[in-house]
């Protein structure tokens, strides 16, 4: 009796152990495949996270680098809804096998220049689901800006301009170099570049540019082009 | 007597397969997947992502693709190559093409994927490796960059697949 005894127990503890082993196999199958799905979903939208940002700067560059301050940004709203839908069009394309689902609002420009605070600066939003991947619900607004303030002009042996750039989020752009400005000058008949004699970067966006001071008193146009290719122009008089 | 040595023996055996459950139970719950060298299909997919996005990182794919007139460079292809086997680990095989997106036609609102590159950019010469290999995935990425002569923007669209090679 003794024995058989022995035998019913052990049999017992093979079963448990076979039971909770499978029970393991199975939940790590379970939870491994979802930690695959994840894995492939956030690659992917951090993907399209990242190239909606870099759409929406190619096309401001874009046309900013063609804007000269004075003529309507209306038109060059229809070259933007162009490269946005073309981009849109790519992408419902390129993940067609995901069902994808898209709604989204067209870029919005907004350029305003000529003055001593100028920016430049377009957002468009953008949701996605993905029915075949069991995804739904991503939405993003983004914002690109390049920003630039005058903050003094001062004439000593030099014309000393003090100004501050940032980006979108009030994140400092801190790239620019004495190449990323070009400072014009009005003489009373026509516009001229003005010699950029010294260049200071201080960090933080903030930056000190010196002419010459003969050009005291003179209205200032100041060029910015930021390492991204987005342009803005200050004015000061 | 008779009945006692087949309680010896079914004990025997119920013993060997305890010690054999319990062994296989202690290996599957000890073993720990070496990213040096073995990779599973998450940390795969986690690889795949990162060494693309590193790649594409301040558009590091147009001076390995495009010349300075943004036309295509001629053995580009070789060039990633070498750059994709620098950062994959050894036991891991790769095969990556890459679409370039135009519409259809003049003024289609299609758009077509135009293969970019015309030889095969991989690690392995016959694709039936990847049949055999042990995780196997795909991925898609998209990258977008700004082309200046033309002042158009130029979308392209990579499949990278991945796998690692069993008992490596």
């Amino acid at each position: 009796m003794r024995r058989r005894g022995q035998i019913v127990i052990i049999a017992t503890l093979v079963i448990a152990i076979l039971i909770l082993s499978v029970a393991a196999m199975l939940y790590e199958s379970a939870t491994s495949y979802q930690r695959i799905r994840h894995e492939y979903i956030s690659g992917l939208l951090d993907n399209i996270n990242r190239e909606f940002d870099k759409v929406l700067t190619y096309i401001l560059a874009s046309i900013t680098q063609k804007y000269d301050g004075n003529t309507e940004i209306d038109a060059f709203q229809g070259d933007v809804y162009l490269k946005f839908d073309y981009w849109i069009k790519f992408l419902l394309r390129a993940f067609s096998s995901y069902d994808i689902q898209m709604d989204f609002t067209y870029p919005v420009l907004d350029l305003s220049w000529n003055s001593s605070n100028a920016y430049s600066s377009i957002s468009a939003r953008l949701a996605i689901n993905m029915t075949r991947l069991g995804f739904y619900g991503w939405n993003r607004t983004s914002v690109i800006l390049l920003n630039a303030t005058i903050l003094s002009v001062s004439s000593n042996s030099y014309l000393e301009i003090n100004l501050t750039v940032n980006k979108e989020y009030g994140i400092p752009d801190e790239k620019l170099s004495e190449q990323s400005f070009t400072i014009l000058y009005f003489n009373g008949s026509q516009w001229n570049e003005a010699d950029i004699l010294e260049f200071y970067n201080y960090g933080g966006g903030k930056y000190t540019i010196d002419v010459s001071r003969d050009l005291a008193g003179k209205p200032l146009e100041i060029w910015i082009t930021d390492e991204r290719g987005i342009v803005v122009e200050l004015y000061y008089s | 007597m008779k009945r006692e040595g087949v309680a010896r023996i079914l004990e025997a055996v119920f013993s060997a397969v305890l010690i054999i459950e319990a062994v296989a139970v202690g290996y599957m719950l000890l073993k720990t997947p070496n990213p040096g060298t073995t990779k599973s299909t998450e940390e795969l997919y986690k690889f795949g992502y990162s060494m693309l996005s590193s790649l594409c990182a301040n558009n590091g794919l147009d001076s390995l693709i495009f010349d300075s007139n943004w036309s295509i460079r001629r053995g580009w292809e070789g060039d990633l190559k070498v750059v994709i086997n620098s950062l994959i680990p050894p036991n891991v095989i790769f095969n990556i093409s890459i679409y370039n997106a135009t519409h259809d036609e003049e003024g289609s609102r299609f758009i077509k994927l135009v293969k970019l590159n015309r030889v095969p950019i991989s690690n392995v010469v016959d694709e039936e490796v990847f049949i055999k290999a042990g995780e196997n995935v795909l991925i898609t990425y998209i990258y977008t960059t700004y082309n200046p002569v033309k002042d158009d923007i130029i979308i392209l669209l990579i499949y990278l697949r991945l796998a690692t090679l069993r008992g490596v």
